[in-house]
């Protein structure tokens, strides 16, 4: 049945593929999540540099769901914001894609395990028999709290992991449906400020205190055969990064981030923002699918170094 | 259906073009026109579920799912019939729920799902909730139609006879309605179905939904294809049981 | 087989303008039962009794619905869901009829497509999203084509049901008269057949915009499926619940709309 859906679907593909496609050469489109850590991007689109680098950044948004990799093999995509454990799996899955260029280091102090106050959650021992909170099963934030779990004398085995999205994590920790979770930041403020909850440990700092947990990727035939327009690409992203950089703790990055998160600015004032990385760090990645093995993620080895982009 | 079982009277015949398709998709595959970790050949598929099968994986999942489903449908159903016959007969409680019904019911059920994970949680109670309000509004709608649609000297005879309410709806409005009643259900098992793997993907617990998202954002392709064959089966299986209950239940259908 | 009709029908009996008590007639109560419970949603939310981020108040929400009506990204999300529910629904309409049609009446095509068609057809459509996602991408086309698949079951099973029960002596009748195979099927097959038709279609409706949302939730960019997601996020429940009631509102009118049509161009609806 497939190849009956297959042949309807290349018919679909040929006619909306052709006009939408070949129109502007020059167009890059980008798969993102509307979160903070993308702030250097938004800005280079707001201040103009992709354009000066003959560019047009058509963008994407998903809300949390990872299918930046899946629509990247689907054609849909260019360029995907993705993360380092997806982007391990499609490797070892036969998926050719490239790792561009890394964000800011502030994984480590935005994103936290929180729980209800007064329940004495202190460390991955105290979960023993209790169900913890993550986004995406078998993957990055379920990944770091096991190990996290392991490292605070905890046992991930006794552990019980449920996927919930971010934003109901807060309110199935209240109605005691789940005992913790591993929360990004908008949240980890929300639930700082909550009465009933407390956070208990930023686990990416114990465990991996310099993780690069996303990336921009695509995928290496889309870049072989557009190396000039990736080349534009990284320049202009290294111009946003470096006036994220010069205005951390500034008026114009706070009104930034809240205009392409549509939060309240009253919350993005409180949020942490971390200066950019440099570049994909082949230790860190090599890091990060050492755990992947010893979890069972990866039946393939991955040859990290040939993961990441080289210019 | 006197045209679909001529179809399958002869079953070489019924099997000749599923065959057809299946191998010019293995031989695609196996020449390399297909990609092949984009879409696996057939016989890899069936490999990866007799695996599933054999190690027992498949039926957690099944269960879950079908538990799901069929606690959702039994309620929707009851629920459906029950209001859908109240409605019907009583002027009252038909000025009473009409509004309210009329407000629900319009609603895309997939956009409530979301919603009411934030407010029932993220437990089976909400995906329950879910399948109940997706399949509810067919049975409700088509029993209320069916009911209405009775021969009013159907209901004076047993007005005449002074049969008690009760027995009136069990013994006359029921069966003289069951063929709409029935109708609706078939509606609302393909909505349920529908409902019931979305809220697997999107509560992430279990489920041959949370399967299929699971192992496409893993990539592992094959094993996600072994699933949607399981959700084909597990699909045509209930539709077939439910087109065996309706004719041994309504037995004059079909024959107009 | 009309099964997604409405609940009229009811001896609402045209009542002239008075009390408002007379002119609702007996919903009189059930718009008070509303009222009660949007009442207790306000209170419940005011009050604190129900604790949470994701629990605005409805005058609220209500705020929120009224505020987009200015142009805000609730109406740009409904004209895209919208506008890719109507592309795929008439894809899958027009592929539904013909193919109802001709497997109806050419048994060498009911053959060799009627047991495919039928294996598909058992599949809830948002199994399929995630693999065709890899074929198709995340944009229209994938979206499109889930709800064309969506929308082209009901269609076609209907028609086809419907094609089988059309009279013979009709056929036989026009044959004697020598009346060409086209000129059949369009001026005695369809009409008879259109009833049935109808019924698939209507069903077709509710079918195409809940696919439509599913997508959008799954593989979304833009879109109300995709919005009520992202209000998740931005922590706006308001513009969430918002976004579902100008969906509702859709809804209804588009069952409306489906029934004023049914009724001028099938008179002939439901007296078979």
């Amino acid at each position: 049945m497939f190849v009956v859906a297959r042949g309807i679907v290349c018919a679909l593909l040929i006619v909306c593929s052709v006009p939408c496609r070949a129109a502007e050469p020059a167009t890059l489109r980008v798969s993102v999540i509307p979160t903070s850590v993308l702030a250097p991007l938004y800005a280079g689109i707001k201040y103009g540099y992709f354009k000066e680098e003959g560019l047009n950044i058509d963008l994407a948004p998903t809300a949390g769901g990872a299918i930046g990799i899946p629509g990247l093999v689907g054609g849909s995509y260019d360029i995907a914001f993705s993360n380092n454990v997806s982007a391990l799996s499609a490797v070892a899955q036969g998926i050719d894609v490239q790792l561009l260029a890394p964000f800011p280091e502030g994984a480590a102090d935005e994103t936290a395990v929180i729980a209800r106050k007064g329940e004495g959650i202190k460390t991955g021992r105290d979960l023993a028999g209790k169900t913890v909170a993550v986004n995406t099963n078998r993957n990055v934030i379920w990944l770091y709290v096991r190990e996290w779990i392991r490292k605070t004398g905890g046992d991930p085995a006794q552990v019980t992991f449920r996927e919930v999205a971010f934003p109901q994590m807060i309110d199935a920790l209240k109605q005691k449906q789940i005992d913790a979770a591993f929360q990004i930041n908008v949240f980890v403020i929300a639930a700082g400020k909550d009465p009933a909850l407390e956070i208990v440990s930023f686990p990416y700092r114990e465990v991996q205190p310099k993780v690069q947990p996303s990336q921009f990727l695509a995928t290496r035939k889309f870049i072989e055969g557009n190396k000039d327009k990736v080349a534009r690409f990284l320049k202009a992203l290294k111009r946003g990064n470096e006036w994220f950089d010069a205005h951390i703790g500034k008026d114009e990055l706070f009104s930034l981030v809240a205009e392409f998160t549509k939060l309240p600015e009253a919350v993005v004032r409180e949020m942490k923002f971390q200066p950019v990385a440099k570049k994909v760090d082949a230790d860190e990645l090599e890091k990060t699918r050492d755990l992947m093995k010893r979890e069972g993620l990866l039946k393939a080895d991955v040859d990290v170094k040939k993961m990441i982009y080289a210019e | 259906m006197s045209q679909r079982s001529e179809v399958y009277r002869t079953s070489l015949l019924g099997l000749l073009s599923p065959a057809i398709v299946l191998s010019v998709w293995e031989s695609a595959g196996a020449l390399g026109w297909i990609n092949p970790i984009l879409l696996p050949r057939p016989s890899q598929i069936v490999w990866s579920l007799v695996e599933l099968v054999a190690d027992g994986a498949v039926f957690p999942p099944l269960l879950y799912t079908i538990a799901l489903f069929v606690v959702g449908y039994a309620i929707a159903s009851i629920l459906g019939i029950a209001i859908g016959v109240a409605m019907a007969t009583s002027e009252t409680l038909y000025g009473l729920l009409e509004p309210l019904v009329e407000i629900l019911r319009p609603i895309p059920k997939s956009a409530l799902v979301p919603v009411l994970f934030l407010f029932l949680g993220i437990g089976k109670t909400t995906m329950i909730t879910v399948v109940v309000l997706a399949a509810v509004f067919p049975v409700l709608i088509s029993t209320f139609q069916g009911v209405r649609g009775l021969d009013p000297v159907l209901l004076e005879t047993a007005r005449t006879f002074q049969v008690s309410r009760m027995r009136t709806i069990f013994s006359i409005i029921l069966p003289a309605s069951l063929p709409m009643i029935l109708a609706g259900m078939r509606v609302a098992l393909g909505l349920g179905l529908v409902l019931v793997i979305l809220a697997e993907m999107l509560a992430g617990e279990d489920g041959i939904g949370f399967r299929i998202l699971d192992l496409q954002r893993a990539f592992q392709i094959r094993e996600m294809f072994a699933w949607i064959f399981v959700l084909v089966a597990l699909g045509g299986g209930l539709m077939m049981l439910f087109d065996l209950i309706e004719r041994t239940l309504v037995p004059w259908r079909g024959k107009t | 087989m009309s099964v997604v009709g409405t609940l009229e029908g009811a001896s609402s009996k045209p009542s002239a303008a008075g009390s408002i008590r007379r002119r609702l007639g007996p919903r009189l109560y059930g718009v008070l039962l509303i009222a009660a419970i949007l009442l207790f949603w306000e209170v419940s939310s005011r009050l604190g009794w129900i604790v949470s981020a994701y629990w605005p108040p409805v005058t609220k929400i209500l705020w929120a619905a009224i505020s987009q009506l200015g142009g805000g990204d609730i109406l740009v999300s409904l004209a895209a869901t919208l506008r890719r529910a109507l592309t795929g629904y008439a894809i899958g309409s027009v592929l539904g009829i013909a193919l109802g049609i001709l497997l109806g009446k050419s048994k060498v095509l009911r053959i060799a497509l009627l047991p495919l068609i039928e294996i598909v057809r058992p599949i809830p459509t948002p199994a399929v999203i995630p693999p065709l996602i890899l074929f198709l991408g995340v944009d229209d086309a994938l979206k499109i084509f889930a709800i064309s698949l969506a929308t082209f079951f009901p269609v076609f099973t209907n028609t086809f049901a419907g094609v089988a029960t059309v009279d013979d002596t009709l056929i036989q009748t026009a044959r004697t008269f020598r009346t060409s195979w086209a000129r059949t099927l369009l001026r005695v097959v369809l009409p008879a057949t259109l009833p049935a038709i109808a019924a698939g279609l209507r069903t077709a409706t509710s079918l195409a915009l809940v696919v439509a949302v599913v997508s959008e939730m799954v593989a979304g960019s833009s879109g109300i499926g995709y919005y009520l997601v992202e209000m998740q996020y931005a922590l706006r429940p308001d513009l969430m619940y918002a976004a579902v009631m100008y969906l509702a509102i859709t809804g209804y009118a588009v069952n409306r709309l489906f029934l004023v049509l049914e009724a001028r161009l099938i008179p002939w609806m439901g007296k078979t």
